[in-house]
């Protein structure tokens, strides 16, 4: 038992089924995560990533499957589970009417920081989030990046060995989602594992490995270069004004694979773009849509995501950081 | 253990903090029990004052001008005058410009004529009260010979009369002085001789505004959490269920507590309210009391997912039937056996029958041990059983 546990990975999920009712979350996940790394759970909405981390922190149980936390049942052995995880929520879950300060005196009072740690570790932390000069304000007046980096820190009060952060930079702007994930680096690097679940794919290519979901279950799972360098098309980027309308119009061109929009472009896939090419400038040409640029690019997790699970481009695909504006109050 | 210890004292302190960062909410808490004890002892009486009174003297005699100055010199009663014909007395009581009129027969002086008493009985309390007022006078000046004697149901007006008849003699002094050929009732109430209301409506307001406190604030603030998603990362720490719930009401028995000291202290120092029992058993019962109503307010957030959800059930689940079902305002003896049996699971009903022992009996341990047992059961009941309800998962 001892071995099993010195050795065994941060976490591992075997087969697991979960449903909310009649709708499945899970079904069937089966998923290693080695220590010492970041790894990212990526995939939309509704793919069962929040299911799976509060799976993993003993939050929900299982519906079938087994799940280990350094060899340790979250169900069973709840309380060694609860002292080696660290986990920060989707929704902000500290208190809006405490102080910096005081929030994290309460986290550090659950999980006994002892008087005199205490105030070491709360320095290192501030310092760490460069909230130090905000101990004093509420949780409820700081900014979104200031407040998920508070949440950060509270999660990190009684030094985890394995941190779960649930969308931990929605609703954060560019310049803090930055430096969230500067500290997720530099987290990992004092020996503590994280695993992150984004919606966001290029933040998923930031991680070490990442696993993509969808509909509750597991698409592919790698390194992003492992990953991406198993994508089986080329692809021409077209960038256009109108690219939900080119992507419907080109789709089905002869030797096309598919076509999705991203952002303010279209990806075709094929296995031949040189045959393509003059094929597409055509039916673009003739329906009316402006081109801007045409160019061979390379491919990216998301051009990855729709390859295997076509079925949701059309509402997913333009998801990204910088689109992303919207509230994503669920 | 000193780790529980700690985990439960951080609930509580933050607790607190929540407390403190919402002064409104607590200015309201104290601010309220002080309006309801001004609004329930100034404007809410029920005892009778200056009820209008008109008289149709048929009798015209030394005994009927002694009657009807008896009735009228009686703070009870505002003499509205004099009536020559049934009717005109009759307009009166229609219109409400009186609330009893009495026809005084011709003969009354030789005894024999009954009286008339007409009450208008359109608001029972008052009705009823004026009714036996009136009586009272009446039995304590006959004719010569007992004249009322049959006249009137004499046994339901034994209360008010005591009201009255309590001024006039002591409890020594004979009545043989007058004719008694009637029979004759000396009444003495005790406790409350004057049957202040504000006596009664103490104690009754501290249940209430206890279980108010408590129910509601707590229930509240286990749906915030909920709602919020704050117990998500809470739950995710090594807390446990009754660490959270007991962190959580401790800072609320306290503010509990204050209510009932506020109350009873305003009541004791503006409304004249005695305290004779011993005050240190009054706080144990208050504290007793309290983590019954706690309980309740964990029950109910059990039940809830939001805040308003929280507020609603709180109302309903605990505060109508301290007030319906209590005693406070309704008798218990008078309801159905099946209502009866439903008091008995309301705190409120056996903590009123223990502040009212010993606020104005005076009584202890050995008087009131029942109801005490009662709510402590009750008690561990409701805190035992949310707590065993509460999960410290998600749902």
């Amino acid at each position: 038992m001892a071995d099993e546990t010195t050795c065994a990975p941060a976490a591992e999920v075997r087969d697991v089924h979960h449903r909310f009712g009649q709708i499945p979350a899970l079904r069937g996940i089966d998923l290693r995560i080695p220590r010492d790394r970041i790894f990212g759970l990526t995939g939309p909405d509704g793919a069962g990533k929040t299911t799976l981390m509060r799976l993993l922190c003993g939050l929900l149980l299982p519906e079938a499957g087994s799940l280990r936390i350094f060899g340790d049942d979250p169900i069973r052995q709840t309380d060694r589970v609860r002292r080696q995880l660290g986990y920060m929520p989707q929704r902000f879950a500290l208190y809006p009417d405490l102080s910096v300060e005081e929030n994290l005196h309460f986290y550090a009072d659950l999980f006994g920081v002892s008087a005199t740690e205490r105030p070491e570790r709360l320095e290192r932390l501030l310092a760490f989030s460069r909230l130090a000069a905000f101990v004093r304000r509420r949780a409820g007046q700081l900014s979104g990046g200031m407040r998920q980096k508070l949440a950060l820190c509270s999660a990190l009060i009684h030094r985890p060995r394995l941190l779960l952060l649930d969308e931990p930079t929605t609703g954060v702007d560019p310049i803090a989602r930055r430096e969230l994930w500067e500290m997720l680096r530099q987290i990992v690097a004092q020996g503590t594992t994280i695993l992150v679940a984004t919606p966001y794919m290029e933040e998923a290519a930031r991680c070490d490995s990442v696993a993509l979901m969808a509909e509750g279950r597991l698409l592919a799972e790698g390194s992003p270069d492992a990953l991406l360098a198993e994508y089986p098309w080329q692809l021409i980027a077209v960038r256009t004004s109108r690219p939900l309308q080119a992507g419907r119009l080109v789709a089905d061109l002869p030797g096309a694979a598919g076509a999705h929009a991203l952002g303010d472009r279209v990806h075709v896939a094929t296995a031949d773009p040189a045959a393509l090419l003059p094929h597409l400038r055509e039916r673009l040409e003739r329906g009316g849509i402006p081109v801007e640029r045409i160019a061979a690019t390379r491919p990216t997790l998301d051009d990855l995501f729709v390859a295997l699970f076509p079925a949701r481009r059309t509402e997913d695909s333009d998801r990204t950081p910088e689109a992303q504006g919207a509230p994503h109050g669920r | 253990m000193r780790a529980s210890l700690a985990r439960f004292l951080g609930i509580a302190r933050k607790e607190l903090l929540h407390i403190r960062r919402d002064p409104q909410t607590l200015a309201l808490t104290f601010l309220m029990p002080i309006l309801m004890l001004l609004i329930y002892g100034y404007a809410i009486r029920l005892d009778l004052e200056h009820s209008p009174l008109v008289v149709r003297d048929c009798d015209r005699s030394p005994a009927s001008r002694a009657l009807t100055q008896a009735l009228a010199a009686n703070p009870a009663f505002a003499f509205r005058g004099f009536h020559d014909s049934a009717q005109r007395l009759q307009r009166d009581l229609v219109s409400g410009r009186a609330i009893l009129g009495v026809t005084i027969p011709r003969g009354y002086a030789r005894g024999g004529e009954p009286l008339q008493l007409l009450v208008d009985g359109s608001e029972p309390n008052s009705g009823t009260l004026a009714l036996s007022y009136a009586e009272a006078i009446v039995r304590e000046h006959p004719p010569r010979t007992g004249g009322v004697a049959g006249a009137f149901p004499a046994a339901g007006a034994l209360a008010g009369a005591g009201a009255w008849s309590t001024d006039a003699p002591a409890e020594s002094s004979p009545p043989a002085t007058r004719a008694a050929a009637a029979p004759h009732w000396l009444t003495r109430i005790w406790y409350n001789p004057q049957l202040e209301s504000t006596h009664f409506i103490v104690p009754g307001l501290v249940a209430i505004l206890m279980m108010m406190v408590c129910a509601l604030l707590t229930s509240i603030t286990i749906a915030r959490e909920k709602e919020r998603g704050s117990f998500e990362a809470l739950f995710v720490s090594p807390v446990r269920r009754g660490e959270i719930i007991f962190g959580k009401i401790l800072p609320y028995i306290g503010v509990a507590f204050l209510v009932a000291v506020i109350v009873i202290l305003f009541g004791t120092l503006v409304f004249g309210v005695p305290l004779r029992g011993s005050p240190v058993l009054l706080g144990l019962m208050a504290l007793l009391y309290g983590f019954t109503a706690l309980g309740i307010g964990v029950f109910i957030s059990s039940l809830v997912r939001t805040q308003q959800a929280a507020m609603m059930g709180a109302l309903m689940v605990s505060i109508m039937p301290s007030v319906m079902l209590s005693g406070f305002v309704f008798p218990i003896r008078s309801m159905p056996l099946l209502l009866q049996g439903v008091c008995w699971l309301i705190p409120a009903r056996h903590f009123l029958v223990i502040i009212r022992g010993i606020i104005l009996r005076g009584v202890g341990v050995p008087e009131l041990w029942t109801s005490m047992l009662y709510l402590l059961v009750l008690g561990l009941l409701f805190l035992g059983g949310s707590t065993l309800r509460f999960r410290t998962r998600l749902t």
